[in-house]
């Protein structure tokens, strides 16, 4: 299926960015009319910036988490007569043009997902730390799910009218990206990678997840079994 | 005697409890009703409990017991932690809500 701009929503999840969303959602709504950032209750001006550079803005009245605030996006793309959705970083790792690489492989496939690897594509700045950290994850990914994904933990990603019907991120922190793949493998949807770039910046490394986080995100998967 | 009649008691109670979750954490509520069965017919019968801590290598009747309710807490404070997620997704659901509602863009605003 080949999606126009209006047909797309761009989905950000933000916690105090106020220094880089601007630019970040500058960069988006020159290409892509439908921007909305979910503001996850930030202290800082990040909800100020967003209206100023012209995206949508929700707001979560307490900090809930990256994963809340991505099906707080979603739903209200979906509100807004979404067709697809793309989820983009708010401290600038990712680049507006890869969105093109994710939505041409969507139209070259016909697949309800499309996933940005930056093992596909390339990377800047990445520490091998991060990155042999990221490659057990998509080692356990591929144990627990049985998906064959290069990168398991990119928040760049393209989901179509009937992955958004099918997804619901109940992991409101950072155990959604496991998450998401999980459902996508529940659901047999199609899901197809692309390459993309990651660019990382004393900022965004600062703001990142810790290597630590990991062990916090097996608990929650673990707990979210025992409740089935 | 009196203390039988607590414990057993006490037992019939923490049972009612674990029937009333059973759809909510299934896993859980199996594990504590055997938990408690157990503990009433040892508050019963204490000299079962002797013979069945020899049988599956306990010392003594009363280590049996305290084993057994380090297992039934556990599954107590597993339920607990169950109910604690729930309880956050219902709080997800509501704050999504009232975002939602109160979304904001420059040209509503202008």
């Amino acid at each position: 299926m080949s999606y126009t701009k209006e047909d797309i929503w761009v989905v950000i999840p933000a916690f105090n960015e106020e220094s880089v969303i601007g630019s970040v959602v500058e960069g988006l709504v020159e290409h892509y009319a439908n921007v909305v950032v979910v503001d996850d209750c930030s202290s800082d001006e990040t909800a100020s910036r967003v209206l100023e550079s012209g995206a949508w803005c929700v707001s979560h009245i307490i900090n809930l988490g990256q994963g809340a605030a991505l099906q707080t996006g979603f739903d209200f793309a979906k509100s807004k007569g979404a067709k697809a959705v793309v989820t983009f970083d708010a401290d600038g790792q990712h680049r507006v043009k890869d969105i093109q690489r994710l939505l041409d492989r969507q139209k070259e496939t016909d697949c309800d997902v499309v996933l940005g690897s930056r093992f596909l594509g390339e990377t800047e700045g990445m520490s091998l730390l991060r990155k042999y950290t990221l490659k057990l994850a998509v080692l356990y990914m591929t144990i627990t799910t049985g998906a064959k994904l290069s990168d398991a933990h990119n928040g760049l990603r393209l989901l179509t009218e009937t992955a958004l019907d099918k997804i619901k991120i109940t992991q409101n922190r950072m155990a959604h990206a496991s998450e998401i793949i999980a459902q996508i493998i529940q659901y047999d949807l199609k899901v197809e990678e692309a390459p993309v770039k990651i660019t990382y910046t004393d900022y965004s490394v600062a703001k990142g997840q810790r290597a630590s986080a990991s062990i916090r995100i097996l608990a929650e998967l673990l707990a979210a079994r025992l409740m089935r | 005697m009196i203390f039988q009649i607590l414990l057993v008691g006490l037992n019939i109670l923490c049972l009612a409890y674990v029937f009333g979750q059973r759809s909510k954490s299934p896993l859980v509520s199996l594990i504590v009703t055997i938990a408690c069965l157990f503990g009433m017919v040892a508050s019963v019968f204490p000299n079962l409990t002797n013979d069945l801590a020899h049988w599956v290598g306990v010392g003594r009747g009363a280590d049996l017991l305290f084993y057994s309710w380090i297992v039934v807490s556990f599954g107590l404070i597993i339920n607990i932690q169950l109910k604690l997620i729930t309880a956050n997704q219902q709080l997800t659901d509501v704050v999504r809500h009232i975002s939602l509602e109160s979304a904001k863009h420059r040209s509503s605003s202008e």
